[in-house]
């Protein structure tokens, strides 16, 4: 029997699928209700409908749940004798099948009193439909998450306010590793923010976020335009009304390659692509985040109170070893594992230094010294450190990526811990602390860094913080993980809106999913790429959105049209190089190879002349003196003239001490 | 201004007594008769013997396009001085087949009737009419059979035929009208079909289906020899059924659907009629056969689906789906 056929009474519309079926024993709630439909409508969980009362004029709209098909078979027995105990015998007569549905509802019209959902005609929702149904026309900052449908993408709006705060706030994504849910949505929605958040409103809605490229090369090429969009990636662009463009504006960061603190270890390093900045951490980095560093058996409570003394010292000034008035300062890694070893050295003689016993000090000596052995680039043992990220103002519609992805696990810690304990201070300051309304944060890997279960380390308590207060502060956190229920259950609380893409079965079984019907659980686990779930405290229920690829270049894409070289030597002696002021780029090549002429020889050369320069005043280096240092590595010996003060060529005297030397005619 | 009574109790007024349990508790069936016939009825088919089965060659398809089917359910809704007034829902209605797909209704009648004997005053039987002023909606006045003084027990068993006889109506209404719309289409009605021979024009390609045997039209001996030992997929020869002298006989023959070692012997068992001869004779194989095809889908969990074939079923289920419910047949009567 077909749908019109039973529906003679009502008018012909395209839209019409079913009728809300309400019994005594499954009558409708304000909450939910069961329509059945014909088994030609395109319909499934996810579908948004319209109820449509036509006595009283009320509506509802609602979000498929469940869905079921059946026929009048009572049971498998009798369909079983029915066929002939033939799988593939055809009956005489077909029996009528009836696909029913169950939706919870999104929005009423009226509103109020909240009343059961009407019995009534079901009509699949339009565009318009869609806007009533997730309240997308209440929105004062609305920032589209995706699109409803297929063809007809009809996009899905989210409310700024509670998205990037101060109403609500924080993000938090989840998704199988691998299947393009968590870190394509992440991009997808940062483009959509960046270009629609706040065009159309008064107020400063300015926006920056930081993210941490921690493995790969994803995020490396976000200023690169993608040529990899199909089709209905451009239409769901075009109903979300964004640009299918790469970020405007990108500042890579990444670590230092060694200690020169001038070569960024990235996989950024195509010479047609602006550098990442390289960082390293100075001491007080080090002793701040010691916890990250050192395993917990190293930090015992003696051990940190004399790290505490450190940290102190380094902010105040060190006590005289020698007992005298006034202090010292330490601003490298190096000053301080020195002023350590002294400590050490009097603790020895006299059993203790300022309480402190000779062995906690050996065991921090120990510790800290292997630091820069251990985090080579990372850890400045000579400098003073530039961490990441734009000291006072970030700039509005930026993405600041800090690229970790070649360190290890160790190193990505000590990064990660650093940068979230800096934006956390920087929140509690108050004021304009940014420079910019909102700055998102991006954190992939929550459940590693805001384990569930495990120590509370600095790091949680930070994301805590974060995540409790930062949408007061402008500070949101986009959290993204495949284990949901394996993160720390606060932050999660904390977080006002949440997408759900591809996720396992086994995780899908833990009771945090338990509020949501076995078929919406069901389509979690087989959520296509580019689909994801949202759930956001504007919709009364979560929607099924469809996203586009993100319109940067992918990772894979990038390293093939930039391939990234690897530092050289001469890379590392330029660096090195870079602040003696008598020397040019050019000059240096030059010297090295007519010290070493033959190829295979100069990078043993250059290294070896690397650790001759450790005992150097690199500002104060001279030709003549690079010259002497690269013989003295086993370079040939070459006179070199050197124009003077007085516009006379000289031999350079390779035996000359340096002094003379450096000091010239003096 | 005269205000038309909208139920029974407002035409009846206070001196009737309501059924407060109509449309509620089930009534109590009356025992059924089965009438044997003392002579066997005469074979029409050439060459065959009631003691000679027929085997039927089993088809995958079935030529039926159009099913035929009623429905009723009544109660005692009130006595007035004795007497007492039912109240039914009757529906018929014929259902196409199309591509092995139940189609549209090509034809229906729904009805709820009011059923007031003769004897009640005839200022209360206008009254009642009055009901009939909601479409859809039918008061008959009902005949006593016996002669004389008519006892309430006699009325109930009128006025229960008299909800049968009706429906028959209605089938005989849906039955003319889809037999003249539908000439070339082969029409399955469920129940016998000899009582509409006179009003049918072309009834050669309409067939009953008889599955309650109230009636045999052989005597006992013949019955348990030649129709119950029937296996399944065999018929009797094409015989003719006379229920009695004064009515209309049709031609028929039993047929075994299904066959069950432990049932009652007439388990599966139907008797199929057609109300012309010549086409009994020389279609009883082919209808026969679609009537094995029609076995799949079973008509379970009906009780009857040894002899229930599923688009009759169908009907049913529609029909009933479009019945009042209880209660509101039990507002017509005015129960609060």
């Amino acid at each position: 029997m077909n749908l019109e056929g039973m529906m003679k009474n009502e008018p012909s519309d395209e839209r019409l699928i079913g009728r809300v079926v309400a019994t005594e024993e499954q009558p409708n709630t304000a909450f939910e209700f069961q329509f059945w439909a014909d088994k030609t409508s395109k319909i499934g969980i996810g579908s948004i409908v319209e109820v449509v009362d036509r006595e009283t004029g009320a509506k509802a709209y609602g979000i498929v749940t469940e869905a079921h098909a059946y026929n009048d078979a009572p049971n498998a027995l009798s369909d079983y004798l029915g066929s002939q105990r033939r799988p593939n015998a055809e009956g005489a007569t077909l029996r009528p099948e009836i696909r029913t549905f169950k939706a919870a509802v999104l929005r009423r019209e009226p509103e109020e009193p909240i009343g059961a959902a009407p019995i009534g005609c079901v009509f699949l929702a339009d565009d318009e439909a869609v806007r009533k149904a997730l309240r997308c026309d209440e929105m004062e900052l609305p920032v589209p998450i995706g699109v409803y449908g297929g063809e007809d993408a009809n996009p899905v709006l989210a409310e700024g306010l509670h998205l990037l705060g101060p109403e609500s706030g924080h993000l938090n994504v989840t998704g199988t590793s691998g299947l393009a849910a968590k870190t394509s949505y992440i991009l997808f929605l940062l483009t959509s923010i960046f270009q629609r958040f706040g065009k159309d409103s008064d107020g400063d809605n300015s926006v920056a976020a930081v993210v941490f490229n921690v493995k790969g090369t994803d995020l490396l090429f976000l200023d690169q335009a993608s040529d990899t969009l199909t089709d209905d990636d451009r239409r769901i662009y075009e109903a979300c009304e964004l640009d299918p463009k790469p970020f405007d504006k990108v500042v890579y960061y990444a670590p230092s390659y060694d200690d020169t603190g001038e070569i960024p270890h990235s996989y950024r390093s195509h010479e047609d692509l602006k550098p990442p900045t390289p960082f390293s951490y100075g001491p007080e980095q080090v002793l701040e985040h010691i916890e990250v560093l050192l395993n917990q058996d190293d930090v015992d409570a003696k051990a940190d109170s004399l790290l505490g003394f450190l940290r102190h010292g380094l902010r105040d000034g060190l006590p005289r070893i020698d007992a005298g008035s006034g202090t010292v300062k330490a601003t490298t890694l190096a000053e301080l594992v020195e002023y350590v070893e002294q400590m050490m050295i009097v603790a020895q003689q006299g059993n203790q230094f300022r309480g402190h016993h000779p062995r906690t000090i050996q065991k921090v000596y120990n510790r800290l010294g292997g630091l820069a052995n251990r985090f080579p680039g990372l850890i400045a043992s000579r400098g003073e450190g530039k961490a990441p990220l734009p000291k006072d103002r970030f700039e509005d519609r930026t993405v600041y990526v800090i690229d970790v992805a070649k360190l290890d696990a160790d190193h990505q810690d000590l990064v990660f811990a650093a940068v979230i304990a800096d934006l956390r201070e920087r929140m509690s300051r108050g004021g304009d602390a940014f420079g910019v309304s909102r700055l998102i944060v991006v954190v992939d890997e929550l459940n590693k860094f805001a384990p569930s279960s495990g120590r509370e380390t600095y790091t949680v308590r930070a994301l805590r913080d974060i995540a409790a207060r930062g949408r007061y502060q402008g500070l949101i956190l986009f959290g993204a993980q495949q284990f949901r229920s394996r993160v720390d259950p606060q932050i999660i609380g904390n977080c006002s809106s949440s997408a759900y893409g591809h996720i396992l079965m086994e995780e899908l079984a833990n009771p945090i999913y338990s509020p949501y019907p076995p078929a919406v659980r069901e389509k979690m686990a087989n959520c296509q790429q580019g689909q994801v779930m949202f759930r956001h405290p504007h919709f009364a229920q979560p929607v099924f959105v469809r996203f586009p690829r993100p319109a940067v270049m992918k990772g894979e894409d990038g390293v093939k049209r930039f391939p990234p070289r690897e530092h050289t030597a001469m890379d590392r002696l330029k660096a090195r190089l870079k602040s003696a002021a008598n020397l040019q780029p050019g000059e240096i090549n030059a010297a090295v190879n007519e010290a070493f002429p033959i190829e295979e020889d100069r990078e043993r050369g250059i290294m070896a002349l690397l650790g001759k320069l450790k005992s150097e005043d690199i500002a104060a280096l001279s030709k003549a003196r690079l010259h002497k240092l690269l013989q003295e590595c086993g370079g040939a010996r070459k006179p070199v003239t050197t124009r003077t003060s007085r516009g006379v060529d000289e031999l350079d005297d390779p035996f000359a001490e340096p002094e003379d030397r450096n000091g010239g005619s003096g | 201004m005269r205000t038309l009574p909208a139920t029974l109790r407002d035409a009846l007024g206070d001196e009737a007594r309501l059924n407060t349990d109509a449309f509620r508790q089930e009534e109590a069936q009356q025992a059924v008769e089965v009438h044997h016939a003392e002579t066997d009825a005469p074979i029409v088919e050439p060459d065959c013997k009631i003691g000679t089965p027929i085997p039927v060659s089993a088809t995958e398809s079935s030529g039926f396009e159009i099913f035929v089917d009623g429905i009723e359910v009544s109660s005692v809704a009130a006595w007035f001085s004795g007497l007492p007034l039912r109240v039914g829902h009757l529906a018929a209605g014929a259902v196409g087949r199309n591509e092995r797909e139940m189609d549209d209704f090509v034809a229906e009648r729904l009805e709820t009737v009011i059923l007031v004997p003769d004897a009640m005053p005839t200022e209360k039987q206008q009254k009642i009419k009055q009901l009939e002023a909601v479409e859809g909606r039918k008061v008959l006045i009902v005949e006593s059979r016996t002669d004389g003084e008519a006892l309430p027990r006699d009325w109930h068993l009128v006025l229960r035929e008299a909800v049968s006889k009706r429906r028959e109506e209605l089938e005989r209404d849906v039955i003319v009208e889809v037999a003249a719309a539908r000439v070339d289409a082969w029409i399955a009605v469920d129940g016998g079909i000899g009582r509409y021979r006179s009003d049918l024009k072309d009834a050669s390609r309409i067939v009953g289906l008889v599955k309650s045997h109230r009636h045999y039209y052989f005597t006992p001996e013949t019955v348990a020899e030649s129709v119950f030992p029937l296996m399944e997929g065999h018929r009797t020869p094409v015989f003719e059924a006379a229920p009695s002298p004064d009515k209309q006989a049709a031609y028929s023959w039993y047929l075994r659907l299904r066959a069950s070692a432990d049932g009652p012997p007439w388990f599966g068992l139907v008797r199929v009629e057609m109300c012309d001869a010549q086409a009994a004779v020389s279609n009883a194989d082919d209808v026969s056969a679609w009537l094995l095809a029609e076995r799949a889908p079973v008509s379970l969990p009906d009780a009857r689906y040894d002899r229930l074939i599923y688009p009759i079923r169908f009907i049913e289920q529609y029909l009933r789906s479009c019945q009042p419910s209880a209660w509101q047949l039990r507002a017509l009567v005015g129960c609060r």
